[in-house]
């Protein structure tokens, strides 16, 4: 392909908005090189792909309003006046009772956290008793950790458990999958570059354990996060991307008098957020001087088993 | 809805306003082709086509709509439906069949990427489908996907664009694309 040709003429000679002369060159070229030729025709036929998959788009759309089934070709007008009237009523009555119920102010996508912030100091950990109960720990490697660190590291220290964990039935199973999931993750993880600031990133095929999937919404949240600066990293259902990282952040995940809480150490700064899937940015990081000190201790024993 | 609200709605690429222009003029349309023999199916596939071929020209910078847009709707069904009428009766069943033939390759080819387009992510084909269909500029795919500004709309076109280029072409070659 020739050096000179601009790709960014590319769309404009397809949306016809080049000028004669600029045609007329690109023609030229076209007539010049079989290799340029050969690939502007596959770009015009991706582009009217394109097109083509998004009338196909509308039209199922279109399709989908099935004119029959709307009331305003189908019920004569008399009888749809009095339907629309009806309904109308209805619908004043119940916004009538209902506004007379006690009203609570909606809880927003933050709150959940700062409740959660706000209750959890009330139960920070008594280090005391945390140093006789064995700590499960999870550590996601960075890439140059191996993968089975995280299996020896639970193993390791649930066997030295001096007494066993007072934890609901259903911690150590999920606990166990979780890390499989992990594993299994890691294992299929995939590494790439990303507007210069995604470094590490991992995916996972198996979508019924929500993990992180590349091409969901968060992709688009990822660069917004990415470009605006705000945050480094995103933690979206166990799963962790990282961004211009070059200490990788740890997230641990212990187990503090029987509650699975989870932290990130990054940078410096230990963060805290919940065992739930996280659609907006929200982290805090942690003021709990307890918690912290929990942390450099599990972060400490982590090293130690290297 | 008045006919400057609709336009407003659809120039802002709200498919609702779709919705309510095929919703409100259904029957007219289609009126026209069923009477001019044609079928339930074929005159809602004209209107459909006339709807979308709306709903693009009027993002047109180019595109002055100096008429109702019922009268602009209607006019397009009756060319459309003329075309259609047109090809019905120029192919003999000999050249239709050859036609089919030569059209086969190119569905062939056209599914090959339709099926590369759906599997990228959500976001990617959304930015390929408003820049190459819709007509959106960059600041306007920014500000309805959420993108910080238009340059990052632009690299993220580009990488979308690239993407869906080696996945076509991890599929077949470029050269089955000539001619």
């Amino acid at each position: 392909m020739q050096s000179d040709f601009n790709p960014d003429n590319l769309d404009r000679f397809f949306k016809k908005q080049l000028s004669e002369t600029e045609r007329n060159d690109i023609e030229k070229m076209m007539a010049q090189d079989p290799l340029l030729k050969s690939e502007i025709h596959f770009q015009q036929e991706v582009v009217e792909a394109i097109c083509q998959h998004r009338k196909w788009e509308l039209k199922n759309r279109l399709n989908a309003l099935a004119p029959e089934s709307s009331p305003l070709f189908t019920i004569p007008r008399v009888a749809f006046g009095s339907t629309l009237t009806l309904a109308g009523l209805l619908t004043a009555t119940l916004f009538w009772f209902d506004s007379k119920k006690s009203t609570q102010t909606p809880q927003t996508k933050a709150q959940p956290i700062v409740q959660y912030i706000k209750q959890k100091p009330a139960q920070a950990p008594n280090l005391t008793q945390t140093a006789t109960k064995p700590i499960q720990i999870e550590i996601t490697p960075t890439k140059a950790q191996p993968i089975s660190i995280v299996r020896t590291a639970y193993v390791a220290m649930h066997e030295t458990a001096a007494a066993p964990i007072t934890e609901q039935p259903c911690l150590p199973a999920r606990m166990e999958a979780f890390i499989e999931d992990t594993e299994l993750a890691l294992q299929e993880a995939t590494i790439k570059m990303y507007d210069e600031n995604l470094l590490f990133e991992i995916s996972n095929t198996d979508t019924d354990n929500g993990a992180f999937d590349r091409h969901s919404e968060d992709e688009h949240n990822l660069e917004r996060m990415a470009t605006s600066q705000l945050l480094r990293y995103q933690y979206y259902n166990e799963h962790l991307s990282l961004y211009n990282n070059a200490s990788a952040g740890k997230q641990i995940h212990a187990i503090v008098q029987g509650e699975l809480r989870h932290f990130l150490y990054y940078d410096n700064v230990y963060y805290e957020f919940f065992d739930e899937q996280v659609t907006e940015i929200i982290m805090q990081p942690v003021r709990d001087k307890n918690a912290i000190t929990l942390i450099k201790e599990i972060l400490i024993q982590m090293e130690s088993l290297k | 809805m008045r006919d400057s609200q609709l336009i407003e709605k659809i120039k802002l690429g709200d498919e609702s306003a779709l919705d309510y222009l095929y919703r409100k003029n259904y029957k007219m349309m289609t009126r026209l082709v069923l009477n001019n023999n044609g079928t339930e199916d074929e005159a809602k596939d004209i209107f459909q086509e006339a709807v979308i071929i709306f709903w693009q020209k009027i993002r047109s910078e180019t595109f002055i709509l100096t008429s109702k847009i019922s009268t602009f709707l209607y006019s397009v069904c009756q060319n459309l439906w003329r075309k259609e009428l047109e090809r019905k009766s120029k192919y003999s069943r000999e050249f239709a069949d050859t036609k089919e033939y030569s059209d086969f390759d190119k569905e062939e080819r056209e599914k090959i990427v339709h099926d590369c387009i759906n599997e990228l992510g959500e976001t990617c084909k959304k930015v390929l489908l408003y820049y190459y269909f819709d007509n959106f500029s960059m600041q306007e795919i920014a500000d309805k996907l959420g993108f910080s500004n238009a340059d990052t709309a632009k690299t993220k076109k580009y990488k979308c664009k690239k993407e869906l280029d080696e996945l076509i072409k991890s599929k077949y070659k470029a050269t089955d694309f000539l001619d």
